[in-house]
Formats: structure tokens, sequence, C-alpha cells
């Protein structure tokens, strides 16, 4: 092989090593900055779990009763909002509002057992007979039953929380939604 | 002379190789990227469904316990017949003075929970499909009892299961039941 040819080699063999790099490089390009949006999503998802968890733990168990039925019915702030619903955390914005949903005392019915026992003075130490009958059950109402309770027993809680980038909008699959139920138990 | 001329040889082509191998490296990283981040998705969306089911199943705790402190009279006698020990005597913690336990019927206890579920009281929740949001109590049991002597009183562990179980589009996840065990103390006085 001459001098000549091996010139002529290298420069098509370079030509072709750099369209090669080239068409694989600008796609590699493409899938790196969906890998980086995507881990920022990820970042964001778990935050947003974070947040809705512990709003969640606080609507059920900390917040006072009358601060929970307060504004009952209509959506109302978290308690991470600064200004109104919105808090920024890592380069993201979250929003989240709950509801509140009452449940009327007379809407609450519970099947209660019914037993009925033998005389007290007919026990027998170490030889007593049960005559209860386990398996009849009474319905009864919470409104009936406790009628100077004018609190709601039993209450309906949803909290939304959406978030976004700060350039972009809310979109649907980034909402995450939780329910509970908190009872109030009656004071005896 | 030879040496150089190998070199010279060994040299031409080696740009494509290069460039080849150099691309092979980038594209295992980025596939590597790619899956790791839909298995990192896939967690999040796990979480998601984890936290729905669980706060379902402290709903159907919360039902349990608002039944428990309107009845508590019920749970108990229910609870003692469950064990088969008369409601009206003691139950001493010492093996030799231990009431002779007759039939153990656990139906009261059973009646008691059965009806805290989501299907016995609807969700007041707008947009909410029953199906995809259900609590119920799955077992409810005593697991100790004794009588406290000095306050004539006799204190029943209880232990009841609450199961969440809900369906969630996104991520076109299954059914999830996530289960919450939980212990009460019903006392009845002697």
């Amino acid at each position: 092989m001459n001098l000549k040819n091996r010139h002529a080699v290298s420069l098509v063999e370079i030509m072709i090593a750099v369209s090669i790099l080239a068409m694989s490089v600008l796609p590699i390009a493409g899938l790196l900055t969906y890998a980086t949006r995507g881990t920022r999503e990820q970042d964001a998802e778990g935050i947003a779990a974070n947040l809705a968890k512990e709003e969640m733990n606080r609507l059920m168990y900390v917040i006072t009763r009358d601060n929970l039925i307060n504004g009952a019915g209509t959506a109302q702030s978290w308690s991470y909002g600064q200004a109104g619903r919105v808090v920024e955390m890592k380069g993201n914005i979250f929003e989240g509002e709950y509801t509140v949903y009452k449940h009327s005392n007379s809407s609450l019915n519970f099947k209660v057992p019914q037993m009925t026992f033998h005389e007290p003075q007919l026990c027998v130490a170490g030889g007593e007979t049960q005559t209860g009958v386990p398996g009849t059950s009474l319905d009864l109402n919470m409104q009936t039953l406790y009628p100077a309770i004018t609190w709601p027993l039993l209450v309906d809680i949803c909290l939304k929380i959406k978030w976004r980038l700060p350039s972009g909008v809310f979109e649907p699959r980034n909402e995450l939604i939780l329910i509970g139920r908190r009872a109030f138990p009656v004071e005896n | 002379m030879k040496t150089e001329t190998y070199k010279r040889l060994f040299r031409r082509g080696i740009a494509i190789p290069i460039v080849l191998l150099f691309c092979l490296c980038v594209m295992v990283m980025v596939s590597s990227l790619v899956y790791f981040r839909k298995e990192s998705k896939q967690q999040n969306i796990n979480t998601f469904q984890f936290l729905q089911v669980n706060f379902l199943a402290q709903s159907a705790a919360q039902h349990l316990l608002l039944k428990l402190s309107a009845f508590p009279q019920d749970a108990y006698d229910a609870g003692v017949l469950s064990l088969g020990y008369c409601p009206f005597r003691g139950i001493p913690a010492s093996v030799n003075e231990m009431p002779a336990a007759g039939n153990k019927d656990p139906a009261g206890l059973v009646t008691f929970a059965n009806d805290c579920t989501s299907a016995n009281l609807a969700w007041l929740i707008p947009g909410i499909s029953p199906n995809d949001w259900k609590y119920n109590i799955s077992d409810f049991e005593i697991i100790s009892a004794y009588t406290d002597a000095v306050k004539r009183q006799t204190v029943l562990t209880a232990q009841f299961s609450s199961i969440g179980e809900g369906k969630m589009a996104r991520g076109n996840m299954g059914t999830r039941k996530e289960r919450l065990v939980k212990t009460v103390q019903l006392t009845g006085q002697n």
C-alpha cells in the first residue's frame, strides 16, 4: 500500500466515524434530556407523596374537630401554602387543598349484638354457663341515641395535591388524591 | 522501518472502532438511566397507592373506634362471651382460680365489627368510585383478659384488623390491599 492511498483511507474513515458519532450522539442527547426531566419529575413525586402523607396525618389526627369541620363542604387551603395554596420546594410548585364532608348523625346506624344473660346470682364459680345469644342484632341510630351531640361524629376528608415545574402547567397525571374518614368518638 | 509500517497499518481503521465503542458505552449508560428511571417511577406509583390504601385502612379503624366509643358495654359483653366466660364474674390472673370457660362464641364480636365498612356508609366525596376505595374490618378478637381486683374491673385486650382496598388508574396498577392491626382495651365493672 503506498502513502497516497493510506491518506485517502484515513480521510474517508474519519468522515464515516464523525457521521456515526453525530448520528448516535444526537438521539442520545435527546434521551439524556428525557432522563433528566424524568429525574426531576420523580423528585417532585417523592416530595408530593411526603407532603400528602404529612398533611393527611394532620387532618386525620392532629387538627381539632372544630378547625377541621370549619368550612366543611368547600375546598380549604392545606397547611403548607405560604401564599394561598402554593408552595415551592426544590424548584417545583406544589398546590394542595382539602375538603371535609360531614356525615349527618342521623345517617349513622350501627348493628349492635343482642345478648341476654343469666341471673347474676346464679353464677357458680368454676361452672359458669353463658346464656348469651350472640348473632342477633339491633339497628341503632346515633342521632336517636345521642341527641345532645351537635357535632358530626364522622367526616370524610379528601386531600388533593398537584405539582408542576415553575415553567410548566398542572397536568392530570401530576395529581395525587388521598381520602380518609375521621371519627370523633362519643365522650361518655 | 518495519515497526513504523506496522504502526501505520495498525492506526489505519482505528477511528471507526473507537467511535463505535464510544457509542456503545454511551448507549449502555443511557439505557441503564432510562431503565432505572422507569423503576423509580414505578416505586413512586407504589408509594402513592400505598398511601391511598393505608389511609383507607385507617378509616376503617376510625369507623370501628367510633362504634366502640358509642357502645362500650356491648363490645365488652360480646368480648367476654367470645372467651366463654360469664360477664358477671371476674377473671383472676391466677391459673388456679380461673373460671371454667363455657362455649366460646365470637358471633357477637363479628356482628359488632361487620358493619364498619365503606359499603355500609357511602363516601360523601363526589367523583369517588366506591369500588375503587373500600375498607372493612377483617377480624376482631380478644387476645387477653384479666380482672383488676383493686379496681374491680375486668380488662379485655381486643385486637382488630382493618383492611383498606384501593385501585389506582395511574400506572395500570391492580387492586392493592393494606392491613392495619390495632389493639384496644375494653373494660367492664365487676
